[in-house]
């Protein structure tokens, strides 16, 4: 991947799912007309992993920042790891669960970090949009256990 | 006893034979009503089906009385994400009325992958997809519910608490609910 291309736009729909193998990539959202980044990943990271198996369109942008290298993994192939059943083979459907399981929870604690920032500051009750956003960027962009 | 299980939603893309073979590594563990099954912040490394009676799921309410977030009936299923990653349980669970579980640990689940590997892989496949669905719904709710919500008004008009500032005092314990509930959620 060049520097600066996108691996997935905010608003697209994939069937493609990505494991970052170099480089890094930038982990961004459009708030009030603006693009404000939320995160980056690294190597080891699993990008776009929900929008290719539930074809959802993508909530958040995931742009290169340098040039990089992802292995790229079709819904199909998604679809018969998951369905381990098929070759009795546990070991990548367990890794992605463990994954899933691990993401879940922190995004979990993420918000309630965040309902708790809200109850603490002087516009209590609110969240900030990039508060927000980065609880829903978080859901996007796995790491491999 | 023996069990079906055909009515539980998460082994529902079971076959017979990988329902069978997921009962033999379950174990049944009976409760009278009023029963701790498990209770927040303990370790957890097993999922939990409940096969006869009712579970109350609750989390320390006002004033730390229990307050009821959940009551499990008949195949429900609690914890399925526990039997792969254990981590403290988020939640109390009490039994309602007599019941009947069948536990599932992690060592159960290691051993069911070297012993009945088409069994484990379905297990594990139905949990990736839950963990998927909820992972979805959060999401979803993040930006249905929440992102709207911070343009129309206070987070806190929702979930039964005023917005008057007499009722800022009371804030902290709604919101542990509001946590817990999102924990258990997870």
């Amino acid at each position: 991947m060049p520097a600066l291309s996108f691996l997935c736009q905010e608003g697209q729909i994939t069937d493609l799912c990505f494991v970052v193998t170099a480089g890094s990539f930038e982990i961004a959202k459009i708030i009030d007309g603006r693009s404000c980044t939320l995160d980056t990943s690294g190597p080891g990271s699993i990008l776009a992993l929900m929008p290719a198996l539930d074809g959802a369109p993508c909530s958040v942008s995931m742009r290169a920042l340098a040039e990089a290298t992802v292995v790229e993994i079709t819904r199909a192939t998604l679809l018969d790891l998951v369905n381990a059943a098929k070759t009795s083979d546990t070991t990548v459907v367990h890794d992605l669960a463990l994954a899933g399981i691990r993401r879940l929870r922190q995004s979990t604690e993420d918000l309630g970090r965040a309902l708790y920032r809200a109850l603490q500051s002087d516009r209590s009750g609110h969240i900030s949009p990039l508060d927000f956003a980065k609880i829903q960027s978080a859901t996007h962009a796995w790491q491999a256990p | 006893m023996t069990y079906s299980m055909r009515d539980v939603r998460l082994f529902e893309s079971f076959s017979d034979l990988d329902r069978a073979d997921l009962l033999k590594f379950m174990h049944e563990k009976q409760y009278v009503a009023g029963d701790t099954v498990c209770s927040r912040g303990e370790p957890g490394s097993t999922m939990m089906v409940v096969v006869e009676g009712s579970l109350s799921v609750v989390v320390p309410g006002k004033d730390n009385c229990p307050s009821e977030i959940a009551h499990l009936d008949r195949g429900s299923v609690m914890g399925e994400m526990f039997c792969i990653d254990p981590a403290p349980r988020p939640v109390t669970v009490v039994a309602s009325e007599p019941a009947t579980i069948l536990e599932l640990g992690r060592d159960d689940l290691t051993k069911m992958r070297q012993d009945a590997p088409r069994a484990a892989a379905a297990l594990i496949g139905a949990v990736f997809s839950e963990t998927l669905r909820r992972m979805r719904r959060l999401d979803d709710r993040v930006e249905r519910e929440l992102f709207v919500r911070e343009r129309t008004g206070p987070l806190l008009s929702h979930g039964g608490t005023s917005q008057d500032e007499s009722s800022r005092a009371d804030l902290p314990e709604p919101w542990k609910a509001c946590f817990a509930r999102l924990r258990g959620s997870a």
